[in-house]
């Protein structure tokens, strides 16, 4: 949903109707954000009740650029408070490496895969590596602050992202031969 | 390569935006309670705005009533004023001969001082060492200078004439001799003259009943 500077003080200045507008577009798509640190539905859902909450009482502080800058910046308070809700429960799980199987993947896997069903792959990670690979591949940060955000070091915060990779792939692979798919 | 890999990720996670399968929340539900949290937590603000207020009004009561109560209690210092006392001049007594010898010591002094006082001091010649005993000038302080200030001598002396003599005794003679009356309108008269009683200058005569 992309949202115009009057828009944006209408929010600002507390017009209900307003907000309201702007949950109800965006609450499937921050649900999703939510959901891909949280793969429980529930716990997602409060994660981005929490955020909504969060984002309209300090929308002060929110500096319009352009129509999709409301939405960058309603998805970073989202990825903060799962990150949070994760670092409350202690739910980080980095998997040990002799754990994870090494398997080989094909390179194109991931390029004809379909979104959902790399979405729903993505959401069979471990939590560890769902975390470090939505943080690098999907939202854009680097291994430094990474390892700043889950108190990690940047080595552990690569190999993290390898495995996860190489899991991720794995995991098309077999959804890829048990829906048939050559 | 890897990082086209990471664009391909983005790309596919966030185009899926849609709720998953089976899962229908009630928007309508979830917007009232989140619309109910932001109103709590303004009316809540607003509370702890005063709240605080409140707080600091009553500590800075509290402050200025301890400072007041600490003020009456506090033991008042009374100033003491004391009294300055005139100045007087030394009650130095200084003999008459004495006196004379420093004034002509001090007199001595001014003339042989310099108008400046020198820094260093002045060191004779060897040949006057020799030839003059070393002048040792007399230690006089200030307060023998001011006391040997000669007074200003009275031309007169005041006699009260109504005054009562007093003649319970008669002056003995050695009395007379020593004593010398010195009368406002004339000189004084000798001793013999007095010892005598015969008039003086101008035919005063001094009853000695």
């Amino acid at each position: 949903m992309e949202l115009t500077a009057e828009q944006i003080k209408q929010v600002r200045q507390g017009d209900r109707a307003m907000q309201k507008l702007v949950f109800e577009k965006m609450f499937s798509t921050m649900f999703r954000v939510c959901q891909r640190y949280i793969v429980q539905t529930d716990e997602a859902e409060d994660c981005v009740m929490k955020g909504f909450l969060k984002a309209f009482q300090q929308v002060d502080s929110f500096e319009y650029r352009d129509g999709n800058s409301f939405t960058a910046w309603l998805k970073c308070i989202m990825v903060n408070e799962a990150l949070m809700s994760l670092r409350r429960k202690n739910n980080f799980n980095l998997v040990p490496h002799d754990s994870v199987p090494e398997t080989g993947f094909e390179d194109n896997g991931i390029l004809h895969m379909e979104a959902s069903y790399l979405f729903d792959a993505l959401l069979k990670l471990p939590p560890g590596y769902r975390t470090v690979l939505n943080l690098f591949a999907v939202e854009g940060y680097s291994h430094k602050e990474i390892a700043a955000l889950l108190n990690i070091s940047e080595n552990t915060s690569k190999s993290q992202l390898f495995k996860a990779k190489a899991r991720l792939k794995d995991l098309i692979t077999q959804q890829q031969y048990g829906y048939g798919i050559s | 390569m890897e990082s086209v890999e990471n664009k391909i990720i983005q790309q596919k996670i966030n185009s899926v935006t849609d709720l998953p399968d089976g899962y229908v929340p009630n928007l309508q539900s979830k917007w009232e309670l989140l619309e109910t949290g932001l109103g709590q937590r303004r009316k809540k603000s607003l509370l702890i705005y005063f709240y605080r207020v409140a707080v600091a009004a009553m500590l800075l009561m509290i402050g200025g009533a301890g400072l007041y109560y600490i003020r009456l209690n506090s033991p008042k210092v009374e100033k003491k004023t004391v009294a300055s006392l005139p100045l007087k001049r030394p009650a130095l007594t200084v003999s008459p001969v004495k006196k004379t010898l420093l004034l002509a010591s001090v007199k001595q002094q001014r003339k042989r001082m310099p108008l400046q006082p020198q820094s260093t001091p002045v060191q004779s010649s060897e040949r006057d060492t020799m030839n003059e005993p070393p002048f040792t000038e007399p230690l006089i302080t200030t307060e023998e200078i001011i006391a040997a200030k000669p007074l200003k001598a009275k031309r007169f002396t005041e006699i009260d004439f109504s005054d009562p003599v007093i003649t319970d005794k008669a002056p003995s003679e050695t009395v007379l001799a020593s004593q010398r009356f010195k009368f406002k309108i004339g000189s004084g008269m000798s001793t013999s003259a007095a010892a005598s009683g015969k008039a003086g200058i101008f035919g005063l005569k001094k009853q000695l009943n």
